[in-house]
């Protein structure tokens, strides 16, 4: 095998053409864009990782105010029952004490209704005494027993009793 | 010294003696009886002077009872 060395320089020298030429126009843009790519997906993955991070920040933030929120509303039915609780308690205790009330009260006017009634036929019972009493002396006080009373009575008067 | 006498029954003659001897040694004053008489009282005396009543009556001590029981 024959070698030119015209045939070789130009080869050489078309080589050089071609690679200035693709190093020109080919091999940078090429490279630009493969550099550009790789930006665009360092920044993806860093936006991806921001994400996932601020995911991770939303999710225990979440879980935070969820906790917060159970533990208030916790609190709120705890106090919601104690003061329902209270307020039966107290409503109950009431009730009670009005009922006991409206029972004095009954009883106390039932014992001075009986307590008057009482008292009235008391006081009829002995007008109807006294009334019978009356009648019967009158029936039955014989003159000799009126005369004798008034024989003692004579008898027994005294300085103190005539007011002298 | 003027004494009313009320009684159930009318007195005798001892009797308002007996009285009148009785009040002028009580009142040492010389006694004028006033004598009535009232079936109401029952039995008993009530002598009667200016300034006192002395009523010894049955139906006064009826009436006493009766005061007592109703003020009960």
């Amino acid at each position: 095998m024959e070698i030119h060395i015209t045939d070789l320089l130009f080869q050489i020298i078309n080589f050089s053409i071609l690679l200035f030429v693709l190093g020109k126009f080919l091999y940078k843009p090429i490279l630009k864009v493969l550099d550009e790519r790789a930006t665009k997906i360092k920044e993806g993955l860093e936006a991806a990782e921001k994400n996932v991070k601020l995911q991770g920040e939303v999710e225990t933030e979440k879980k935070a105010i969820l906790t917060a929120a159970k533990k208030e509303a916790d609190t709120i039915v705890k106090e919601a029952k104690k003061e329902a609780e209270a307020l039966t308690s107290a409503a109950a205790l009431q009730a009670k004490k009005d009922a006991r009330s409206t029972l004095e009260k009954e009883k106390s006017a039932m014992f001075a209704q009986l307590a008057e009634e009482k008292q009235q036929l008391q006081k009829n019972m002995s007008a109807m005494v006294i009334k019978a009493t009356e009648q019967v002396l009158k029936d039955s006080v014989s003159l000799k027993v009126q005369k004798d009373l008034v024989d003692k009575q004579i008898k027994s008067l005294t300085s103190s009793m005539v007011g002298a | 010294m003027v004494v009313t006498v009320e009684s159930s029954i009318s007195l005798t003659a001892d009797q308002k003696k007996f009285l009148v001897s009785k009040l002028t040694s009580i009142y040492k004053k010389d006694i004028e009886l006033n004598v009535k008489i009232d079936p109401k009282i029952i039995g008993g005396l009530r002598l009667t002077t200016d300034t006192n009543t002395t009523d010894l009556t049955i139906a006064a001590k009826l009436n006493t009872l009766k005061l007592s029981l109703l003020a009960e």
